[in-house]
């Protein structure tokens, strides 16, 4: 059959343009970051646009040593210390929360009880009827609770289910034939190994993928430190605070705010180009219809 | 599959084994949802009827919401507020939304270089929206006073002369395009193949293909953008407190930015929980019927099409 072109009308033609016009606009100032990450404070005001007369690679060494946050005024958490709080937290909690809604998922969808249909009908009000400012109440609490400012705490919070990770898991397990398990109970299987040694491979996969977006999700969230932990900063958030002057900082200027983004982003560019078919084939599920 | 996970044994032991097996895998979820989620909901409403004396909250009535409905009306900030807040929500609605549709029809129909467009569109969504802000912000501070030369125009200080809104909406539509393609890429991807053969088939352009086909089929999609948006022009920061942390101009705040500043980052105080709360309480029984009433006009009136 003949393939169609879609660019033959004039509408077509004026949307490409937007397409190509956006795709630029994010190639120019990702360039424009890692140039300007190179160059010296001075030459960046007088030639903000120009290449580097000297590539300063050093910016990357001063800005490692000084991207710091100042903990409660009493001590500086440095960047592998700030590294090493976002992965644990994207890590820790990514692994929880995906966990959580596979286990809630598999048995909402597996096991017809009266449970199973409130919770399947909570969360779909949840993600219809939206309560907002909820924040202050949370937060309330969490300090009631001893969560504020404690891993521990933040980590058990993400024992929650719903959402798209929760669906995503209910109609992974509701397309699984049930005869796998049947087979599995006639030789004498229990539920739980049945979840644990049929049905949870199964959804490896899928369950990889999500931890992966959630990770990504989590070590990008540069508010959670603030709101949440703040005695335990992440990469994330210590950009946030490099870009204020005088927010006791011992390097500023543009060049080197631009080199702490270009290391802070490094992690995840380099999960995004190794992990590239998995992210893009999960990441297009955010729109599964509910 | 009428009987799922009811064929264990047949027994009382395999019933008796199921109800356990179901307890333990729901118990801990179940009641970490209740905490953090219905408690939260409903300690947000217990918080808005008390105020914050000596350290401890106490029972204060309609106060706060008394202070809301005050505030609504005559605080410039808040007022500012709710202005920006509904000029963002629209950009999102008219340009946003079908700009992102239609440049992602082109990208699912595999014009000369989609994959490359694909992903150049997760970019923006692999990185923290602050490194995003850090890099727009330096590099529009410097090209606007550029251009301005160029056209011997006066040099604004882009981020808190009146171009300050200008800039902020383009960001907004800047870094919410590459999620949008996202989405509709995967609703457009789901559509069964058969039917776009069948459209083939009648010989129909790939446009009509598009308003007969693919818009009614990626419309629930469109819906759930449409009706998480109203909850959001209530909660969206806009990313004000990335670019202006705890001191934006109260023309550019929204009610998403002006909520959190109070209860969080250096203006903030346990004594502006309460009123925060309130806040949150008075746009629930805003935004909750508005939503439902969106969506239930939408699903009713609009295109969609089920497959």
């Amino acid at each position: 059959m003949k393939k169609r072109n879609i660019l033959t009308s004039p509408f077509a033609i004026i949307i490409f343009i937007i397409l190509v016009v956006y795709t630029i606009t994010l190639i120019v100032p990702f360039g424009w970051t890692f140039l300007t990450s190179l160059k010296a404070r001075l030459e960046y005001i007088s030639s903000p646009f120009g290449l580097p007369k000297k590539w300063l690679f050093k910016n990357y060494l001063d800005v490692f040593k000084a991207l710091s946050v100042t903990i409660q005024g009493t001590r500086e958490a440095y960047l592998p210390e700030l590294f090493l709080n976002g992965f644990l937290y994207a890590f820790i909690s990514a692994t929880i929360m995906v966990f959580t809604n596979c286990v809630v998922g598999y048995v909402v969808a597996k096991y017809k009880c009266l449970v199973g249909k409130i919770i399947y009908s909570i969360v779909v009000i949840n993600m219809i009827l939206p309560v907002v400012g909820t924040l202050p109440s949370e937060l309330q609490i969490m300090r009631a609770l001893g969560f504020y400012d404690n891993m521990m705490g933040i980590y058990l919070m993400k024992i929650c289910f719903g959402g798209t990770n929760f669906l995503i898991f209910y109609a992974m397990f509701k397309s699984i034939s049930w005869s796998y398990a049947e087979a599995a109970f006639v030789d004498g299987a229990s539920n739980f190994s049945v979840f644990t040694r049929i049905m949870l491979p199964m959804a490896l996969p899928t369950f990889f993928a999500l931890v992966l977006l959630q990770f990504i999700t989590f070590w990008n969230d540069w508010q959670a430190s603030l709101i949440y932990f703040p005695s335990y900063p992440t990469a994330a958030y210590a950009l946030y605070t490099f870009q204020f002057p005088g927010a006791g900082n011992k390097t500023t200027g543009v060049p080197y705010i631009m080199a702490a983004c270009i290391l802070v982003a490094l992690p995840i560019i380099i999960i995004f180009l190794t992990f590239k078919k998995k992210i893009v084939g999960t990441a297009t599920l955010g729109g599964l219809k509910g | 599959m009428k009987d799922i996970g009811k064929k264990k044994g047949g027994g009382l032991a395999g019933k008796k084994e199921r109800i356990i097996f179901i307890f333990c895998m729901l118990i801990i979820p179940i009641i970490f949802f209740c905490v953090f989620n219905i408690g939260v909901k409903l300690n947000s409403i217990l918080l808005s009827l008390k105020e914050y004396d000596s350290g401890v909250y106490r029972f204060a009535g309609f106060t706060n919401f008394r202070r809301v409905f005050y505030n609504i009306f005559h605080d410039a900030e808040v007022i500012y507020s709710f202005k920006n807040s509904f000029i963002f929500y629209l950009v999102g609605l008219f340009i946003t939304l079908p700009v992102s549709i239609f440049t992602t029809y082109l990208i699912y129909k595999k014009i000369p270089g989609s994959e490359f467009f694909k992903v150049m569109a997760f970019l923006p969504q692999m990185l923290s929206t602050i490194i995003m802000t850090l890099m727009y912000k330096y590099f529009v501070d410097k090209i606007i006073p550029l251009y301005c030369e160029w056209r011997k125009l006066n040099v604004p200080n882009v981020f808190f002369d009146e171009t300050k809104l200008g800039v902020m909406l383009f960001y907004n539509i800047w870094v919410n395009l590459g999620a949008n393609i996202i989405l509709y890429i995967g609703a457009m991807m789901r559509i069964p193949q058969d039917l776009i053969e069948v459209g083939k088939l009648e010989g129909i352009s790939l446009w009509k293909e598009f308003w007969l086909v693919t818009f009614p089929l990626i419309f629930p999609t469109i819906t759930v953008f449409i009706v998480a948006g109203v909850a959001g022009l209530f909660t969206n920061q806009c990313f004000i407190y990335n670019f202006y942390g705890n001191f934006a101009p109260q023309d550019i705040s929204t009610l998403g930015y002006y909520t959190f500043i109070k209860v969080v980052g250096e203006n903030s105080s346990l004594a502006n929980y309460p009123y925060a709360s309130a806040f949150g309480v008075v746009f629930t029984i805003v935004a909750a019927p508005i939503t439902l009433l969106v969506k239930h006009l939408l699903e009713k009136y609009g295109p969609g099409a089920e497959f």
